[in-house]
Order: C-alpha cells, then structure tokens, then sequence
C-alpha cells in the first residue's frame, strides 16, 4: 500500500480527459516528431477494488487539474516486499 | 593540405573507449562517449521554457559537449527525453511523458553531483528513462553502474525485468541485485558517496560489488532480461531518487573484466 498525492479518476477516459486539458495547457507536443508527448501520464490502480486511475501530483498540474487529494493504492509485493 | 618542414602533428588516441576494450555491450548509456566509431548524439534535452527539444553531442575530447548543453538551455532547466544506446543495438531509453523525465540542467547549470561531471538526476518520484522491449536474454549478464544517492529513501536503479533489479530493498539501506532472489553488497546506502554499481546475474553464484569491493557472492535467482528501465523498478511502480552517469549491460558473464572495466570507469569518474 502506498499512499498518493494527486489526482482521481473512476473512469479511464476522465484521466484521458485530464491528461489532454493539462498537454494543451503547455502546448505539449511541440512538434509531432518530439519524443515529449504529453505533459503527464495517468496510472491504473488494477489492485485496489473497484480499481481507479490516477495522476500523480506535480506542481505544474494546479492551474489545471486543481488542489490534489491523498489516497492509497495497492502495489504489488515483488522485490519491494 | 601536407604541411612540410617542422612537423606539429597532434596524434589522438582513439582506441581506449571503454567499448572499444571491453566489446560486445548489449546496452551502453553514458554522458562520456564509449566507443570511438559511436558518432551519434549523446542524449536529447527538453528544455523547460519552451518545450523545445535538441540532441546534444560529445565534444572532441569524447565528453559530454556542456557547452551546447547550457547554450541551448540558457537560464531554464532541461530534462532527458531520450539517452541514447552507444552499444550499436539501438536501445535508445526514452520518456515520453514530460513530468517523468529526468533532470540534467537546473536553472541554466548542468548539474555535475559525481565528482563535478555531468549527471542526470532522477527524482524517486516519478522519473525514469524507458528502452523497447528486446528478446529476452537469459543469465548470465553483467551490469556497470555510476549513481549517486538523492535523500535518504533508497530504493531502486535499474529494472531489466519482473524478475531482475538493482537497488535497495523496500526503502532500506541493503543494496542488492535481485534475479529473482536476492544477494546484498557489504556497503549500506548513503547519500554522500559516488558509487560504481557492479552486479552478475548468473544464478548461483551471481555477484554485487560496489566500489570494488570483494564481490559478494550468492544465489540470486534466474531472472532473464527483457527491458531496460532506468530510475524505477516495476514498470511505474519503485522510483529510485538518484544521480546516475552511466550504465551499461553485457549479455555475457564479464567477471573476468570486472577490474578492468572498473578500473577505466573509475579513471574517468573517480568514484573510488
């Protein structure tokens, strides 16, 4: 279990739609050949039930996706155990 | 055009990269050039102010051109989307999504945290650097490592697969190589000292060695290679908050270059 600040989502494509407002807020991609692709990327928390998805928060991410919120998401034990 | 007369020539040795010794890398990452015949860039920066990207190469001493680094990101920060593969294989580690890309320049300086050089830094938060996936390349295989711990939460450096890391063991001060099982180095994690990381992965008597220390010896497993993830172990899951310089991998057991590697690492970063 570890715990997250950052941003929620129950359903995939509003994490879709959250990534997309933030990469047009910077204008990300420059150009459609740069390796950057978007500003942010969302994760899946396929452990927790009912699964979520995710961003993890960073301070360029406030004036679009707002204050964030603490929550736990189940890791898997592997080396980390 | 032939000069006649008193002679001035300049010879430039340029058969003493790393990869030119110590041949057959199947992956090679580096802000030092490590093979003569690599012509190629270096790494590619974003830079923070305008999300501009450009390849940076070497300079003619074979180190990493910082002048076109700090020229390019004047007064901003820079960050790594791709480091490129001198090994010849093409395994370029890239980051797609910019919030998880590493840092190299921090307000128009490069950051220099081992020894004053050039190094990327990776902020065990969400940063790390990605290959493709290859075929999966069975034991044995060995691992060179130039990283410097960040903060006090140690945590991992290097994933080749589900079963293959480097790294500390649940925020601890262990440093291990996991194939699968686990074997621990002598020397704990501390954020103060540069380190050369050196791990076999080849089963029962797999090997961890770091700053030349006596390898320790053990059975860590069977764990194959099928990705290079720079920075976190996983997938997105263990981000490792580190300084790191250089990393290559051989597909082969290279304990008999151990020293030599090393020591031609070591010569250039001065680590130990």
């Amino acid at each position: 279990m570890a715990s997250i600040n950052g941003y929620i989502y129950q359903a995939e494509q509003e994490a879709i739609n959250a990534r997309e407002a933030v990469d047009a807020y910077y204008g990300i991609p420059v150009t459609p050949d740069d390796v950057t692709q978007n500003w942010v990327d969302y994760q899946i928390a396929n452990l927790n039930t009912p699964q979520f998805w995710y961003i993890v928060f960073d301070e360029s991410l406030t004036p679009v996706l707002g204050t964030p919120t603490e929550f736990e998401v189940i890791q898997p034990n592997r080396f980390d155990n | 055009m032939p000069l006649t007369g008193y002679s001035n020539t300049v010879t430039v040795t340029t058969s003493g990269l790393l990869l030119d010794i110590y041949t057959n890398a199947a992956v090679a990452y580096s802000v030092r050039q490590l093979r003569v015949s690599y012509t190629g860039p270096a790494i590619r920066v974003r830079r923070s102010s305008d999300n501009v990207e450009q390849d940076i190469y070497f300079d003619v001493n074979g180190n990493l051109n910082t002048s076109a680094l700090t020229s390019f990101c004047s007064g901003t920060n820079g960050f790594i989307t791709t480091w490129y593969d001198q090994s010849g294989n093409a395994r370029n580690a890239t980051q797609t999504t910019a919030a998880n890309q590493p840092q190299i320049v921090s307000s128009g300086s490069v950051l220099n945290n081992i020894n004053g050089l050039p190094t990327i830094q990776f902020d065990g938060i969400n940063d790390n650097l990605a290959s493709s996936s290859f075929t999966s390349q069975s034991q044995p295989y060995t691992i060179f490592m130039v990283q410097k711990w960040i903060g006090s939460t140690y945590r991992y450096l290097l994933d080749l697969a589900l079963d293959s890391a480097i790294g500390c063991v649940n925020g601890g001060v262990l440093q291990a190589a996991y194939f699968g099982g686990t074997i621990n180095s002598s020397l704990t994690a501390n954020n103060t000292r540069n380190q050369l990381y050196y791990a076999l992965a080849n089963s029962t008597t797999s090997q961890i060695s770091i700053n030349n220390e006596t390898p320790v010896i053990g059975n860590a497993g069977t764990g194959a290679a099928n990705k290079v993830t720079i920075g976190s172990y996983g997938g997105n899951l263990f981000f490792g908050n580190t300084f790191m310089s250089e990393l290559v991998v051989y597909f082969s057991n290279n304990s008999s270059n151990r020293t030599g590697i090393s020591t031609n690492i070591n010569t250039y970063y001065g680590i130990y």
